[in-house]
């Protein structure tokens, strides 16, 4: 695709998206319905996490970090194999759409900070419950490690080259890093670890949380769910826009090196 | 309430990090999408 000197001017001239202050270029009524629903969750979330839920009967008022810390981990899984599942359909499906890569890296980089989140208040938690900030325990070193990998994954995706380039070696590596999510949620399991098993979500449907504690948990579940929707939409988009940016710079460069050629 | 200050330092960690993040993305997307036509926006 070239682009004409009279569509450039145009460009240059200022003829954006014109939108209202508090309308984005990557904004849509669907988005601004999503974003409300997550501010008003996340007024849920702090009224029943800090106020209505009860104190633990082991833990006392500290279990009021679950209703942040897991629902974290969670979306930080989430986003993971979203990135995965969308890492497959770019590879697999035919026509190579890069807006599956675009899904991928967006959902990467939005697991990167929810799984951050998780390694914080993680932390803090074990502080008030065994005395350390951070122990080399099975679970926390194979989440920090999933962390890592997934930095090293956004830092793939910054390599340079082609968009189809960027795309094809992201997918890959996006395919082999969903793989450590069954490692760090079984690593309770498999080897001895300070870190308590699941309370929720078991294999054999058992439930070990008062009726307002699961009712805390799962407002802060459905809220981050909301949030991660809203980050993901919003952040493929602005990819999009770097994209097209991208390919606008390029087209200058080469409609510069013809006029030198022709001039 | 016991534990407070570690309480408090999750929720408003956690909240800030999000809101941070948000900013930093409506202000990326107003960046890279002021000089773009809105008929070249798929989702609009």
């Amino acid at each position: 695709m070239t682009v004409t000197a009279e569509q450039l001017n145009e460009v240059s001239a200022g003829g954006g998206v014109a939108s209202h202050r508090w309308q984005g270029p990557t904004s849509t009524a669907f988005s601004r319905g999503l974003g409300v629903m997550t501010i008003v969750g996340m007024a849920w979330l702090l009224a029943f996490g800090l106020i209505f839920s009860p104190a633990d009967r082991v833990q006392g008022t500290s279990v009021r970090i679950l209703y942040i810390h897991v629902p974290t981990a969670w979306i930080a899984y989430l986003a993971f194999i979203v990135t995965g599942v969308s890492s497959a359909m770019y590879l697999f499906r035919r026509g190579h759409s890069l807006a599956w890569d675009r899904v991928a890296g967006a959902s990467a980089e939005v697991g990167v900070l929810f799984m951050g989140l998780t390694l914080i208040t993680g932390s803090l938690w074990g502080r008030l419950t065994w005395g350390v900030f951070w122990e080399w325990d099975a679970r926390l070193t194979t989440t920090a490690f999933l962390f890592v990998t997934y930095i090293g994954y956004l830092a793939v995706r910054r390599l340079g080259g082609s968009h189809h380039a960027r795309a094809r070696r992201s997918a890959v590596l996006g395919l082999l890093a969903v793989l450590e999510i069954p490692l760090v949620h079984f690593s309770v399991k498999l080897w001895r670890s300070l870190h308590q098993e699941a309370s929720v979500a078991r294999l054999n449907g058992d439930v070990e949380l008062d009726g307002l504690m699961l009712f805390s948990l799962l407002v802060g579940i459905v809220t981050f769910t909301l949030l991660y929707g809203w980050l993901v939409l919003h952040r493929q988009r602005v990819m999009y826009l770097e994209d097209q940016y991208d390919d606008r710079d390029l087209d200058v460069a080469l409609a510069e090196r013809q006029a030198e050629a022709h001039g | 309430m016991d534990d407070a200050g570690f309480i408090f330092a999750c929720y408003g960690i956690t909240i800030g990090a999000l809101v941070a993040y948000t900013w930093f993305l409506l202000r990326r997307a107003r960046r890279t999408g002021s000089d773009v036509h809105s008929e070249d926006l798929p989702w609009t």
